[in-house]
């Protein structure tokens, strides 16, 4: 096979795929701009994913219903601060994990996989009754703090830098560097993708966040964007083109989100040295 | 054992470097500073779901008008908590109980009250309501609020269950369903219509909102037609009643209609709408919807009963409580009294055409002296029932909805009811009996 | 013998004192480089963990949390004779064993298939991640639809190649089936991501290597590119394994546990006892017993990768 016919192959067959998978986002996004009556009537057909009708109604009236724009903010505001300073912390511990020798390292590895199992439905009303008595019910600190170490992440980022080649890390400490100037210095760039990945992953995660918002926040000040959509599933009748308004402006600043994180994808290859 | 557990927490406090540990998480409902500082202003918190837009407007429009009528005295401070399409109001509620924060004045689904009269959440407010007040409520509404022989929490408007019928359907086929009460279809009359009228893509009915709260909601009712219910009245015991003969029957039914396709398990929620179903068991909510779709002509008649059985109907709303927290439970009582007099009965119905909760209310509602929207209220002031008097609720009402569900989708029905009356009484017995 | 091991010691100390500094440099950053989420995952996840191992104990009703009761392990005798615990139980394993293998193998081969430089490699990457980021509503609705046993799209299809309508989501025989397969499709992008990302650390140069050595695709996949892979797999078998034992939201939302308890699943049953019934002492035992197997499930599969 040449090079092109491989090519022309893979192509084929990546769309073919695409299609099965973006549809539901597809058909979010066109029912978004069809008025209340055509989402449902469109369905059976291939109707359902052409903008017929086109219109914005669903949007005014979202944006009528509740101050979307504050409620992304906020979203974006603390998901933002979760997933950064997750990265922070959780890489450094990551890092020990995977190439520091110290006595018990073992047990927190061990501990750390098994931390991710716990079901948060158990913890949930313990985990409330922890941040009613810090006093931070209704402040940013109880839907920030407790979801910065994040036991998934220290243990991606662990799985990832045991692969970083002994070697190079070897070399530096001779060389007199510090741990922490290793890790930052070498580790760190060399470590794009698992970064951007992790940072993704985290990301996603808390911009689902619903149970918890409920639980720690009563006013309007501190709402995030889950908490604006759940506002359009009230008693019936239920307005499914305000739902699909809402859900398609609230997940395209993931899709932005993972469309700028792809640059750290190639970065990961370049810097490491090896040929881009 | 609970001072264990705040030592503890005390402890992971200091631990957490915050130091505020000291915190005695007593204080009760926010805003009651003014009262104990000497002031007359009664400051209340009042926590209730968020619903539509219009149902959110009016409880507003009515705490302003409660806010000057008592301007200097009591202050209300309404609180919108998501709701969701889940149980969130709910767990919110569970956290303030735990951290003891619920409000003065707390907004609660119908068929919780007994939960939360049993758990002594909610305090008992015959004291605040006359005799003629009580006459006054439309039955159901009391059924529904009392527990034990107090009454708790009334009811902010009503709802009830009628059967909508496509018009053209209709008169295709030459059948006129009955506009007088004692007329009502009976199950086996409803079954014709569907059978014939079954056809060509058209469901002979739509009758599943959801899989959840709706299938006791409108359901139940038809064990109450055959002359049983799914507990016993004083909400004890399930044995002998969910899974009696005559509950059987009614299972039975459900699940013919079922295996003959008379109707979709899975419906788009716009299948009448659209044409696509002959009749539709749905509520006074859907009507707003119904003038989006010009082509569609509709009717309503009443909600199909056992033949020979008794008439009755679905009901059942949002009601409101004074929490056991509150330190102002007479003022708090004003204001549930507020909301839920007459006035406020009447700008609530009108504003999201659901019917009202007092009897007088009707005067100031003469659309609802007029066909189609007589048939609601024949129901709601004369032979509706609430939903089952239980702390045992949340328990029975999940446990029957998914044996019903199995049911229409073909499990045993015996089988699938028995299990419903021995996981209800086993919850009970655990958790209820003295 | 306590000088015996001092000596030796000493005698190791002053044969390597700068291996020795460096080692006690390394140990101290070992430990300052944990303490931050160390501490913060025991304050916020290890202590409500050890509270509701105790509240397991207790007979606990989320409205009376002044009637806290403590009684033994009661809820365990209950729990154990609790045929749903068992159905539950069966239901999350025949889950997991379906789910991570499948998953896993369809994620390797999105990674696989977007690794390459194509122009639309950004765009076909985004499909394949969409049903990640889409509301898990909006992908409910229409599979519900696709599902529907009376006039579904899928039937539509079906009845073309002359097979009857399935019930799919309401039959207790296929509901699991339809859950799992709708599952793989909607979450092996986010394994694919993980996948790309270890993808992106094998250097182009041995792949080329190879292929001027004669392997082919095939080879080059199952001697450069997977052992490469080998601590990613560990990890994404890992997680996926635990993401699939938590099953919640698709039989919430779609089949509510049924019909027949059919898609029944542990965590389901933690939820509904725990929030929706408000028992919290009986939830969180079930928390605990759950816990237990998985921690087991997770620490012998590790073993197992290792052992290979």
């Amino acid at each position: 096979m040449t090079d092109r016919t491989v090519k022309l192959l893979l192509n084929l067959t990546n769309i073919v795929m695409s299609i099965l998978f973006i549809t539901p986002l597809l058909w979010m996004v066109v029912s978004s701009f069809k008025p209340e009556t055509r989402i449902f009537a469109d369905l059976s057909s291939i109707k359902a994913l052409l903008p017929l009708n086109f219109t914005l109604d669903n949007y005014k009236a979202a944006f009528d219903r509740i101050p979307m724009m504050k409620y992304l903010n906020n979203s974006i505001f603390y998901v933002s601060v979760i997933a950064i300073s997750g990265l922070a912390v959780n890489s450094i511990c990551g890092y020990a994990l995977a190439k520091l020798h110290f006595k018990g390292r073992e047990f927190i590895l061990s501990a750390v996989i098994a931390l991710m199992i716990v079901p948060f439905e158990s913890i949930l009303m313990p985990l409330y009754f922890i941040v009613n008595n810090l006093q931070w019910v209704d402040t940013w600190p109880a839907l920030i703090v407790p979801f910065v170490a994040n036991s998934f992440s220290i243990f991606m980022f662990r799985q990832f830098f045991m692969d970083i080649p002994n070697e190079i890390l070897e070399s530096a400490s001779i060389d007199g560097s510090s741990p922490m100037k290793t890790f930052v210095s070498i580790v760190v760039p060399l470590s794009g993708p698992v970064f951007a990945t992790v940072f993704i992953l985290d990301f996603i995660s808390h911009w689902g966040d619903f149970m918890w918002p409920i639980l720690v926040t009563t006013g309007e000040s501190l709402r995030n964007v889950q908490l604006g959509i759940q506002t359009f599933f009230t008693l019936p009748p239920v307005f499914y083109g305000q739902i699909m308004a809402t859900l398609t402006f609230t997940t395209v600043p993931i899709i932005l989100l993972f469309l700028l994180l792809q640059k750290y994808y190639v970065q990961g290859i370049t810097s490491s040295g090896i040929k881009g | 054992m609970k001072k264990g557990i705040i030592a503890a927490l005390l402890a992971v406090s200091l631990l957490a470097g915050c130091g505020t540990g000291g915190q005695t998480n007593n204080d009760g409902p926010e805003g009651n500073g003014a009262a104990e500082t000497g002031s007359e202003l009664v400051e209340l918190a009042y926590w209730r779901p968020q619903a539509g837009e219009e149902e959110d407007n009016a409880y507003v429009q009515r705490v302003e008008a409660f806010n000057k009528a008592y301007e200097g005295k009591i202050k209300l401070n309404m609180e919108v908590i998501t709701r969701g399409n889940s149980f969130a109001y709910e767990d919110k509620i569970n956290a303030a109980v735990a951290s003891n924060t619920l409000p003065d004045v707390v907004a609660l689904d119908g068929p919780n009250v007994a939960n939360y009269a049993a758990s002594e959440i909610i305090i008992p407010l015959d004291e605040y309501f006359t005799e003629e007040d009580m006459n006054d409520f439309v039955p159901s509404i009391v059924q529904q609020g009392s527990y034990q022989g107090k009454f708790y929490a009334p009811g902010l408007i009503e709802s009830s269950v009628v059967l909508f019928y496509n018009k053209k359907i209709m008169d295709k086929y030459g059948i006129t369903p009955p506009d007088k009460i004692e007329n009502a279809w009976t199950w086996d009359q409803w079954y014709d219509v569907m059978k014939q009228t079954a056809k060509d893509g058209v469901f002979g009915t739509n009758m599943i909102n959801d899989k959840g709260e709706w299938m006791t909601y409108a359901f139940e009712q038809f064990w109450i037609s055959n002359g049983t219910d799914i507990v016993n009245p004083e909400g004890t015991e399930a044995e002998g009643w969910v899974n009696s003969g005559q509950g059987i029957e009614a299972a039975s039914f459900l699940q013919k209609l079922a295996n003959e396709k008379l109707f979709n398990i899975d419906p788009k929620p716009t299948e009448f709408e659209e044409g696509k179903a002959a009749t539709k068991l749905g509520g006074p909510w859907n009507i707003p919807g119904f003038k989006n779709y010009p082509d569609l002509e509709w009717g309503i008649t009443y909600f199909p009963k056992k033949a020979g059985g008794t008439q009755t109907a679905p009901s059942g709303s949002w009601a409101v409580g004074v929490s056991a927290n509150s330190k102002h439970p007479k003022e708090a009582a004003e204001a549930v009294k507020w909301l839920t007099n007459k006035d406020s009965s009447v700008v609530l119905a009108k504003s999201i055409s659901m019917p009202a909760n007092r009897k007088s209310a009707y005067e100031s509602l003469p659309e609802y002296d007029e066909l189609p929207l007589r048939v609601i209220k024949e129901q709601v002031t004369t032979v509706s029932r609430a939903r089952p008097v239980t702390p045992a609720y949340p328990v029975l009402t999940q446990k029957f909805a998914e044996a019903l569900t199995d049911i229409m989708m073909g499990a045993e029905v015996k089988k699938s009811l028995d299990s419903v009356a021995a996981t209800y009484d086993d919850e009970y017995k655990r958790n209820f009996a003295e | 013998m306590q000088t015996a091991a001092s000596t030796k010691a000493l005698n190791q100390k002053s044969e390597s004192a700068s291996l020795g500094r460096q080692k006690r440099r390394e140990t101290v950053a070992g430990y300052a480089f944990i303490t931050p989420a160390v501490i913060l995952l025991i304050v916020f996840l290890v202590l409500p963990f050890l509270f509701a191992i105790l509240f397991g104990f207790t007979k606990f009703n989320l409205l009376r949390p002044d009637k806290i009761q403590f009684i033994g392990f009661e809820n365990y005798k209950i729990l154990f004779q609790d045929s749903l615990f068992y159905k539950s139980l069966f239901n999350t394993l025949y889950f997991t064993a379906i789910v991570v293998p499948v998953q896993c193998a369809v994620a390797l081969m999105l990674a696989l298939l977007v690794n390459h430089r194509l122009k639309l490699r950004n765009a076909y990457r985004i499909a394949y991640f969409s049903p990640v980021v889409t509301s898990m509503t909006v992908i409910a609705i229409l599979w519900i639809y696709l599902y529907n046993p009376n006039e579904g799209l899928i039937n539509s299809a079906l009845n073309f190649f002359g097979i009857p309508n399935q019930p799919f989501l309401r039959s207790a025989n296929q509901a699991m089936h339809s859950i799992i397969f709708m599952s793989v499709w909607q979450a092996a992008g986010y394994q694919m991501m993980i996948f790309l990302a270890g993808l992106q650390g094998i250097p182009g140069d041995l792949n080329e290597a190879s292929s001027i050595d004669g392997a082919n695709k095939f080879q080059q996949l199952r001697f450069i590119t997977l052992p490469s892979l080998y601590n990613v797999t560990v990890f994404v078998l890992t997680i996926t394994t635990i993401q699939a034992v938590k099953l919640f939201v698709q039989p919430y939302i779609m089949t509510n546990g049924g019909p027949e308890n059919s898609t029944r699943t542990l965590a389901l049953l933690i939820y509904q006892q725990g929030f929706q019934f408000r028992n919290a002492g009986y939830a969180s035992a079930v928390s605990v017993i759950f816990f237990l197997i998985v921690v087991f499930i997770s620490f012998s599969m590790k073993k197992f990768l290792r052992d290979k």
